[in-house]
């Protein structure tokens, strides 16, 4: 079927129009030899009784006058035609008297005339008929015409005893007529050959050459620099040719404006180190861009373009979120397909990996056909973020006191029984850090240590009524129970146990052999307070604690500021 | 193949197609009456030696037929005397002598009945003879012979095909006939009182063709004489066997055949060739004096052909050689 589509018109249009012209000619000429040879046979049949009906006369008179031997002439002469095969008189006996052939007199005429049907005899004698047959298969034409070969003496009565039989044949007239329709066939091919050698010629000088020459300028052209294209042919041609050089401009124009918005995204991707994948989903077949495969350690050679290829690396763990946020793409849950999950490198060793993508082309049946996305490597920051919790379990440990949420606890149960027995309590939130120059100290060892030692002092200085926790960092507050009923004495006491604290920890700490004095500043909160979760108690003190610690004057605030005249 | 030697070949076809296809030929139509060496062309018919649909052999009662026929050109070929030959040639028709087929050695002959016991008998009798044959030649032969003419004795025109019944009738005394008549009517008690081996011409036969079938024809006419002569050949090998076969067409019995092949003398188909060769050829020489004898007893008009131009020696020699 290609061999046929790339045929050249050239030779398909004139065999299509010859085999077109062959079957319509040849089915019209067949019908007219058809119809003629109906008209040939009437024509014969005609011509065969008026031989039979001279034969009748001349014959009849011959033989009546017993002569024989003229009558013998007239047959033979009748008989001088090459489709005239037979002419024979056969009397009453079925015996041949005359024929042209004189092989075949005074022979029984069934035996010796070839088509002829001794039945007839008598319906030919006398019913006075003449008869005509037709033997279509050996195209030959019988004719039986009856013959009065003895005179009756004085009577008027005509009495036939004898029968002419003549056999024609047809077949070099049908022959002479298929040669006159194939010779008609022949002339009319020949004068449909020479149209078309006129039309092939046309037909290659205004359409064949120009495209062939325009298909060879167009097989050298180069999209980026369009040269001279011929535009000159006529017609349809040549619009076929200006439409192409307008849209060989248009291409030329926007490959130009693509590669300049390609160019930016690559420098946008390499700037970000970004890997990009350009996922074919009917296919299965990949892009893999040389950063994607660089990130897990692989040269250009190393990975085929497969999806397998990035299926398989995926860590077990991870493969399921990733098919599950893929499906949720997929069915349109999200918007964008976004994933971190690990991937085996090439050394076997996974590397974290940020991979995100939006389906840029759907099918009819709206499942997703191309897929196009980036991954980045999101190890580093990985290991970083590791490194950061390491160190807040570190620094947990190293104070070794409750944390906020056994401080939570304690004051939310309390709270409650503070205000359930009219007792007051106190919350008081500090910082020893205040101006952050430990948090800024580069040895982390030195940091730690001191927290910890902060965290023991502070211990040193808890009684049963105190319930000490370690907030964050350098914050640290201290839950004081059963004070007083008097809000206010509360505040007082509250207030000096405050400056104790602070005298306490304004004696220098010594960290591997380095001294340390910390600067704190206090938030107080008197407990309880109806209705407030313990989480608000706390916030309360910190915000205190906030003010403390940005007021020059005092490093101690309540956090209602009706207490604040028992500082000044 | 590139499209130019694929053009090359197409057009080379067509050609050779249009070429091929020669005209629709009809078959070829030869006719004879009965004579003895004849009868070898239907016998090649009888044997399956001559294609049904290239030649049609017409059997025809008499040489006046014949000549009639050949005339109106329902022939292409026909079996003929060398004087009915200068006839036809002389009313016109083109035709060209394309083999010899024989000589009449006592196959013409005048029959009569018995009481006619000479030529000299004949006075004041009727005698049948056919015109237009070589008969009349044999007629001119008794008159030069004998005291008679045409005032001494009555003259009918009697047709080889109707001898027999005219002899019977008693009005004829004598006829001048041909084989194998001549056999029939000695049967029927006629004895000879002349015949063609007393005469000072020989009567030869020959085939002749349509001037104007000569040339489109000429290798169907070949193959034609080849199977005539083939004939002849079968008939040399296997006489009895043929002889039965001819005489079932002639009405006759085998042996009265035979008789009447041995009143002549046939030609074979080199000795035909060197007859028809050379300049003079030994026909060409024939006819010119036969010619003059027809003209100078008026059997002929006038003669001008050329008759070296009626002989042609190329089919026979095709038949021979290829």
């Amino acid at each position: 079927m290609n061999k046929l589509r790339s045929l050249s018109l050239i030779i398909l249009l004139p065999a299509l129009l010859t085999v077109i012209f062959i079957v319509l000619q040849g089915s019209v000429l067949f019908m007219e030899y058809r119809q003629q040879q109906a008209n040939l046979y009437i024509k014969s049949e005609q011509d065969l009784k008026g031989l039979a009906g001279q034969l009748q006369t001349s014959l009849s008179n011959s033989l009546m006058r017993l002569e024989k031997s003229q009558a013998q002439d007239f047959v033979s002469t009748a008989a001088l035609n090459e489709n005239v095969k037979t002419v024979a008189v056969v009397d009453n006996n079925q015996q041949v008297v005359l024929s042209n052939r004189f092989r075949e007199k005074y022979m029984f005429a069934k035996l010796q005339l070839q088509e002829y049907q001794g039945e007839l005899l008598d319906r030919v004698i006398n019913k006075n008929e003449i008869i005509v047959k037709l033997f279509k298969d050996k195209e030959e034409l019988v004719v039986y015409a009856p013959l009065q070969m003895i005179s009756k003496g004085n009577s008027l009565n005509r009495k036939f005893n004898g029968v002419i039989f003549i056999r024609y044949s047809l077949k070099s007239a049908f022959s002479a007529l298929a040669y006159e329709s194939i010779l008609r066939l022949i002339k009319f091919t020949l004068v449909l050959i020479a149209t078309l050698c006129l039309f092939v010629y046309l037909i290659n000088i205004l359409v064949v050459i120009p495209l062939k020459r325009f298909i060879a300028s167009v097989k050298s052209i180069d999209i980026n620099n369009p040269g001279l294209i011929e535009t000159s042919a006529l017609g349809e041609v040549g619009l076929l040719q200006r439409a192409f050089v307008n849209l060989i401009a248009d291409v030329s124009n926007n490959t130009h404006y693509l590669e300049v918005r390609e160019q930016r995204w690559a420098n946008a991707l390499n700037g970000a180190r970004d890997g990009v994948w350009d996922w074919n989903v009917d296919s299965g077949d990949v892009y893999f861009s040389k950063r994607w495969k660089e990130m897990l350690g692989f040269h250009k050679e190393n990975i085929s373009n497969d999806i397998t290829e990035w299926e398989n690396r995926v860590h077990p763990d991870d493969l399921y979120s990733v098919f599950e946020d893929l499906n949720a793409h997929f069915s349109g849950s999200h918007s964008f397909f976004e994933n971190i999950h690990r991937m085996k490198c090439y050394n076997g060793e996974y590397r974290w990996i940020l991979s995100r993508g939006q389906t840029v082309s759907w099918d009819t049946q709206g499942n997703p056909k191309r897929v196009i996305g980036t991954h980045t490597d999101l190890s580093l920051y990985k290991e970083m973020l590791a490194n950061i919790k390491v160190d807040n379990e570190l620094i947990e440990q190293k104070s070794d006191l409750p944390d906020r949420e056994q401080l939570l606890l304690h004051l939310e149960v309390e709270n409650t029984r503070l205000y359930e027995q009219r007792q007051q309590g106190a919350l008081i939130s500090f910082n020893c850090d205040r101006f952050k120059h430990i948090a800024q100290l580069p040895d982390s060892n030195k940091v730690n240590e001191l927290l910890y030692l902060i965290a023991r002092r502070l211990e040193k200085q808890n009684r049963s009524t105190h319930f000490v926790a370690h907030i964050q960092d350098f914050q640290f507050a201290i839950f004081i129970e059963d004070i007083d009923t008097d809000y206010e004495q509360s505040a007082t006491i509250a207030l000096e146990l405050t400056q104790k604290l602070e005298s306490d920890l304004q004696v220098p700490f010594k960290v591997l052999g380095e001294q340390f004095i910390v600067n704190c500043a206090f938030g107080l909160t008197l407990v309880p307070s109806k209705d407030l979760e313990a989480s608000t108690i706390l916030h309360q003190s910190l915000k205190a604690l906030k003010v403390a610690e940005q007021e020059q004057e005092f490093n101690i605030q309540f956090f209602d500021n009706s207490l604040s005249k028992l500082i000044n | 193949m590139n499209f130019i030697t694929c053009k090359i070949i197409s057009i080379c076809i067509l050609f050779f197609t249009l070429v091929s296809c020669t005209p629709y030929q009809k078959p070829l139509t030869i006719g004879a009456a009965p004579w003895p060496n004849f009868e070898f062309a239907f016998l090649a018919d009888e044997l399956g030696y001559l294609d049904a649909r290239k030649y049609s052999l017409l059997e025809l009662t008499s040489s006046t037929s014949v000549i009639q026929a050949f005339q109106t050109g329902k022939l292409d070929l026909a079996f003929l005397s060398l004087d009915e030959v200068l006839t036809l040639v002389a009313l016109g028709i083109d035709l060209k002598i394309i083999s010899v087929i024989d000589r009449s050695k006592g196959g013409d002959a005048m029959m009569a009945k018995p009481h006619v016991k000479s030529l000299n008998d004949l006075k004041w009798r009727s005698i049948g003879y056919e015109n237009k044959a070589a008969g009349a030649l044999l007629l001119d032969e008794i008159f030069t012979l004998t005291d008679l003419n045409n005032q001494t004795v009555q003259l009918f025109e009697v047709k080889q095909n109707e001898a027999k019944d005219a002899y019977l009738r008693s009005n004829i005394d004598a006829l001048i006939v041909r084989e194998p008549v001549k056999q029939q009517l000695i049967n029927l008690g006629a004895h000879e009182l002349i015949n063609s081996n007393q005469l000072s011409l020989p009567i030869i036969n020959v085939l002749v063709a349509r001037g104007e079938l000569f040339q489109d024809k000429e290798l169907q006419i070949a193959d034609f004489l080849r199977q005539f002569y083939r004939a002849h050949l079968f008939y040399q090998k296997r006489t009895a066997e043929a002889l039965t076969s001819m005489s079932v067409r002639l009405q006759l019995y085998p042996y009265i055949l035979e008789n009447a092949l041995s009143n002549t003398q046939f030609i074979d188909a080199k000795q035909a060739l060197f007859r028809l060769s050379g300049s003079p050829s030994s026909i060409e020489l024939q006819a010119q004096q036969l010619s003059g004898l027809m003209i100078e007893k008026r059997m002929l008009g006038s003669f001008k052909t050329d008759i070296s131009s009626l002989i042609s020696t190329r089919i026979l020699e095709r038949a021979i050689y290829e």
